[in-house]
């Protein structure tokens, strides 16, 4: 899984600290879901489009692979 | 104010109960443990010594998780799973364990006490849960 978190987040002129904040979850979270290594739940996928002014299918970029 | 700092700021709350429940528990046991000696109730044993030790050590593992976590919030869901997904994983060594020193024992292939059996199920659960939540931790996720 890809996403666009980080790039979204340097937009609103967001820390990774602000954004795990305004979600409700450790800044580490926030990193692992840059990298792209941490599969969010459709709760905090929403919750972190939602504070980035974006959608979901916009923050996060599911390839084929990924919906095996 | 930031959006969503409800979230921090109730999570804080719950913190600061459970920060503050186990300064009191480590204080009291402390406490029990002065009386103890000062009353002279201890009956030679070691029980009073004991008691300041647990209260010691709740109270330095207390500071040191709020020394480590800082502002940061204590667990999410990302955490929560890594934290039940270790336990599984460890539960599961713990059974495959359990299973070898069963046949240790009944093929006589070492002469097991009940207490080794014990003392190896408790020692195997608490440091794997630990290393596989550790381990998972730095992959970021279960899969």
């Amino acid at each position: 899984m890809k996403t666009r978190i980080k790039e979204l987040r340097a937009r609103q002129n967001l820390t990774q600290a602000d954004l795990a904040s305004m979600v409700g979850v450790r800044r580490e979270t926030i990193l692992f879901l840059e990298k792209g290594k941490y599969n969010p739940s459709l709760k905090l996928a929403h919750k972190v489009a939602v504070a980035l002014g974006s959608t979901i299918e916009e923050a996060f970029i599911f390839e084929e692979e990924d919906l095996l | 104010m930031r959006k969503g700092s409800s979230n921090v700021d109730q999570e804080w709350t719950i913190m600061n109960l459970k920060y503050k429940a186990f300064l009191a528990l480590g204080s009291l046991l402390i406490l029990a443990g002065l009386l103890m000696l000062m009353g002279g109730w201890d009956g030679g044993g070691d029980s009073a010594s004991v008691l300041m030790t647990i209260g010691v050590v709740i109270i330095a593992v207390m500071a040191l998780s709020l020394w480590r976590r800082g502002v940061d919030i204590e667990a999410d869901e990302r955490t929560k799973k890594i934290g039940a997904y270790g336990l599984s994983y460890s539960w599961l060594l713990t059974l495959v364990l359990l299973f070898l020193l069963f046949w240790i024992d009944r093929l006589a292939l070492v002469a097991l006490t009940a207490g080794d059996v014990l003392l190896a199920a408790i020692l195997v659960m608490t440091i794997s849960a630990k290393l596989f939540q550790w381990h998972l931790s730095r992959k970021g996720d279960v899969d």
